[in-house]
């Protein structure tokens, strides 16, 4: 085929020009390549670390405001003599009718409640060792599906059913049992109450987890209300999940109005509250990334759009003598357009290449990052750590939109350049008129 | 057979309305060669690309076998520059990525004519102006006359039944000029063909069978027969 042959030798006698345009276009499309599946590797990375920090099933947790006065719901344990106390998580309860009243709300399709307690045991007399503390989650197992333990693997044993409600049983994250020599079957005791452990689960570090579950019956029977008092009635945190992701704005004025003297934390919170340097990649990758692919972008387009219309502007006579000798318009535009869309092609390849290689590069060079959740009053207070990886991956819809890129800037110039032929006349073959 | 009737042409200039061809009438006969001489500016490249359907007049008719190219489409016009007009340049425009016999071939794209025919016809009409053994060359590996002498095998491929010359030897010294004019000679009587060459040079317009002179937009025929023969 004839435009194939003067397609190629045109490439090949310009060679110095396509190159430039193939490498522009080629390292347009690898930074938009890798800057793409960096800040998609990013955003995943922030998305693990709220999934592994905080997500629990739930679009809100509601949590019961710590008193201003400083009053906080603790007492040393009694029983064991041994200055062991229990406390509640973030030191303030709800009354257990709350968890109703929010399972009522129309555009609530889940709700839970647990009372979350933390256990202080003072080291051995004279080790210099610091107090250790034991998170313990009593969970309503009528109410099961959000909440930590709703997000735990099951290791061994057997989950909590419905029927566990008031049993004196319990389950134990596996590092907990580890350390402290528990199995399935194992007694583990918290304050007076001897437990059976029927389960052991593994979860994520920092997922809000906690080292022992029992049922919530059992939690609200142990001293750890204000002078040693149970805490029959109560709860710490209700999670609650909206019927679709439209509706948790919804939800949440709702329960606002509802429970005026709680804490509420959505997911968008728990993503406000993450600092740290994923935070600071995160905020890189979507400000620097994306003005650093726009401007790529319209360098890429601008130079390939330059370098192609000064092509066509040396190439007038030679234009104008194929419409002189018969030529049509169209056949011309064709083959200037087929020159660009073959740059194109070959500016995408090899910028998929670069991109491949920036992805490369970004993975074997990308230092851990960590991502600090502040928890805040709403989920319980304090603040969880976790180191990430950041690998970034180059998938099916980036690798297509760069392709289409390359070969979208180099038509856009092609068009422009078509234009500019197609308002040659064949006269121009003869050079300047008389 | 071309007949130009009060043709006239003029084009918008900063200066104002420049007018390069006032009221031109012309009959060139079917087999005729004709040349038209006059210095630069007198308008004869303009007549030129009236005749080779490459501009249209502001006034007047440019007739070629009954059809008014000035009342053509630019397609109607753009076939039969493809199949009726063949065109040689005075800086030969030969498109300079593209060898000999491919700048050749070029010319018949526009008839569709299959790759192994356009090929052998390209080869043949290469051949004929003497440069078989060039055919592979790119323009920039010829001297002037050999790359005027592709141009005219590009002209010549397709057969037409028109030859315009824009100062066919404008850039040739005058040994490689005498060349070129005696090979425009032969291929005129050897194919009957109406040669029209633009040139502002005497001792070319002199090999014509009939001489037509530009002044100042104005056309006038040279009353004797000056061919040489």
């Amino acid at each position: 085929m004839f435009a194939l042959t003067y397609l190629r030798h045109e490439l090949r006698h310009r060679a110095r020009q396509a190159t430039l345009v193939i490498v522009g276009l080629a390292i347009g499309v690898g930074l938009v390549f890798t800057t793409t599946a960096t800040s998609t590797a990013v955003s995943n990375a922030q998305s693990t670390v709220l999934h592994t920090l905080d997500r629990i099933g739930a679009d809100l947790t509601v949590t019961a405001r710590t008193p201003s006065d400083g009053s906080r719901t603790s007492a040393p344990a009694a029983g064991d003599g041994s200055g062991t106390s229990l406390s509640v998580d973030g030191g303030a309860v709800l009354d257990s009718s709350a968890v109703d009243a929010v399972a009522r709300l129309a555009h609530v399709s889940g709700v839970a409640d647990s009372l979350v307690l933390t256990e202080i045991s003072p080291p051995p007399a004279g080790s210099g060792a610091i107090p250790t503390s034991t998170r313990i989650d009593g969970i309503d197992v009528t109410r099961p599906g959000l909440g930590p333990y709703a997000a735990a693997t099951l290791r061994s044993g057997r989950s909590l059913s419905r029927s566990d409600a008031h049993a004196d049983v319990a389950v134990v994250d596996s590092r907990y049992a580890t350390a402290h020599h528990l199995g399935t079957g194992s007694m583990v005791t918290v304050d007076e109450f001897r437990l059976k452990v029927v389960e052991i689960v593994d979860q994520t570090a920092g997922s809000g987890a906690a080292s022992i579950y029992l049922p919530l019956a059992i939690a609200q029977r142990l001293p750890a209300g204000p002078s040693s008092s149970t805490l029959a009635g109560k709860v710490s945190t209700i999670y609650v999940s909206a019927s679709t992701a439209a509706d948790i704005g919804t939800v949440e004025k709702e329960l606002a109005a509802l429970l005026p003297s709680a804490t509420l934390t959505s997911s968008r919170d728990l993503a406000d509250a993450v600092s740290g340097s994923l935070d600071s990649a995160t905020t890189l990758a979507h400000e620097l990334g994306t003005w650093l692919t726009v401007g790529v972008l319209l360098a890429t387009v601008a130079t390939a759009v330059l370098l192609t219309l000064a092509s066509v502007g040396r190439r007038t006579r030679e234009l104008g003598t194929l419409k002189a000798i018969g030529w049509t318009s169209h056949r011309v535009i064709a083959q200037v357009m087929a020159e660009s869309g073959a740059v194109g092609l070959v500016g995408a390849a090899l910028g998929v290449a670069v991109g491949y290689a920036g992805i490369s590069l970004v993975n074997a060079t990308a230092p851990s990052l960590t991502a600090t959740v502040d928890r805040g009053p709403g989920a319980g207070g304090g603040s969880s750590s976790l180191a990430v990886h950041l690998t970034a991956r180059a998938d099916p819809s980036t690798l297509a939109a760069a392709i289409l890129l390359a070969i979208g800037a180099a038509l856009a110039a092609g068009a422009l350049a078509a234009w500019r032929t197609s308002r040659l006349r064949p006269a121009h073959a003869l050079g300047d008129l008389e | 057979m071309y007949t130009l009737t009060g043709i006239s042409k003029s084009f918008r200039s900063r200066g104002g309305t420049v007018t390069a061809l006032h009221d031109v009438d012309l009959f060139i006969a079917d087999g005729e060669w004709l040349a038209i001489q006059g210095r630069t500016g007198s308008g004869k490249s303009t007549l030129l690309q009236l005749l080779g359907g490459m501009d249209r007049p502001t006034t007047g008719s440019v007739n070629l076998d009954g059809q008014d190219l000035a009342a053509l489409s630019e397609r109607e016009l753009t076939q039969i520059r493809a199949t009726r007009i063949g065109f040689v340049f005075q800086t030969f425009n030969l498109i300079p990525t593209l060898s000999a016999v491919e700048n050749v071939e070029a010319a018949l794209v526009p008839l569709r004519t299959p790759a192994a025919r356009r090929r052998g016809r390209a080869t043949e009409a290469i051949a004929a102006v003497g440069l078989a053994d060039r055919a592979g060359h790119l323009p920039s590996e010829l001297s002037g006359g050999q790359q005027q002498r592709v141009g005219i095998a590009r002209a010549l491929v397709k057969e037409p039944k028109v030859l315009l010359a824009d100062e066919p030897t404008g850039n040739l010294d005058v040994d490689t000029r005498d060349e070129i004019l005696s090979l425009l000679d032969q291929i005129w009587r050897t194919n009957g063909l109406t040669l029209i060459l633009v040139t502002h040079d005497s001792a070319v317009a002199e090999r014509a069978e009939r001489t037509a002179v530009m002044h100042d937009g104005a056309l006038t025929i040279k009353p004797t027969d000056t061919r040489i023969g």
